[in-house]
């Protein structure tokens, strides 16, 4: 139903991330949203950090496209972890459904560790 | 890798023992001491806010009087993080569980006064974070032998050996920066 697409998977604190989202087929949504988010994973899902725009309203129509840049806070931490929990940043795209399961699709950004001299 | 006390069946073995021997004041002298107030010692670290890779230098002030037995220091990280679990019922959940990412202890020598010590946190390792759900915590912890007083016998020793024979002494937290 939903098709992300980034223009850079790799990205510098504070820089944007874009892309698109496209609709691969109509449905009933009350609103299309996109997050760039700080994901916790371990047996439970947390998020620590979240930039939100959400990018339409109303039902989803095939074939529509939608591009959309979220800025990195200046402060993001690079991605890490160990066996047992990760942390990474990840872009999230989601259909807002009425009384049913919300279609998202996700990809994986990798932030730029930088080092102070 | 989760730190767990290794004698689940010390217990009960030490209550039988205590009535065969009447050993209720054995018992009571080693809850003294499990409880005893920690060591004294000045335990400094610069930097406090390192970041992965970067040398810690550690320095440790002994008092001139009764310094501590067995002394060690540590650069020790751990995570808290939610498992998975499986019960003997075959029950499922989540349960929140502290692990143990990193732990390198050195001996530091008997003798009263200052000794330095140098360490790093390895730079594969992670950060420190406190997150929704999850942490990553770094700390310099210090720790010593238990110092037996003449008299307690062999279980008491033995008991202190498998369970704590190493007592906690000051720990000082860092931020680790990545």
């Amino acid at each position: 139903m939903l098709e992300l697409t980034l223009d850079r998977a790799v990205v510098a604190p504070g820089k944007e991330v874009t892309g698109t989202v496209a609709i691969t087929s109509s449905g009933p949504c009350r609103a299309l949203s996109v997050a760039l988010r700080f994901v916790e994973r371990s047996a439970r899902l947390g998020v620590g950090a979240e930039v939100l725009a959400e990018l339409d309203r109303g039902d989803l129509v095939a074939g529509q496209r939608y591009r959309f840049a979220l800025t990195l806070p200046p402060e993001a931490l690079p991605e890490t972890g160990t066996g047992n929990l990760q942390l990474f940043w990840e872009v999230r795209t989601w259909a807002d459904r009425r009384l049913a399961g919300d279609p998202d699709a996700r990809a994986p950004i990798q932030v730029i560790r930088l080092r102070a001299r | 890798m989760s730190e767990r006390s290794e004698v689940a069946g010390a217990p009960l073995a030490l209550e039988a023992q205590r009535r065969r021997r009447g050993g209720g004041r054995l018992l009571g002298r080693l809850r003294r001491k499990m409880e005893a107030p920690r060591f004294e010692l000045h335990l400094d670290v610069e930097p406090h806010e390192p970041r992965l890779g970067e040398p810690i230098r550690v320095s440790l002030v002994k008092p001139a009087v009764g310094p501590p037995l067995g002394l060690q220091v540590g650069l020790v990280g751990q995570e808290t993080y939610w498992a998975r679990y499986e019960d003997a019922d075959g029950n499922e959940g989540e349960a929140l569980t502290t692990g143990e990412l990193h732990a390198d202890w050195r001996e530091v020598p008997d003798e009263a006064g200052e000794a330095l010590e140098l360490f790093t946190v390895p730079d594969y390792l992670p950060y420190s974070y406190t997150g929704e759900k999850v942490a990553f915590w770094w700390q310099v912890s210090s720790r010593s032998r238990w110092k037996l007083d003449e008299g307690v016998d062999t279980l008491a020793a033995g008991v202190l050996q498998q369970e704590a024979n190493l007592r906690p002494g000051p720990v000082v937290h860092i931020w680790v920066r990545p």
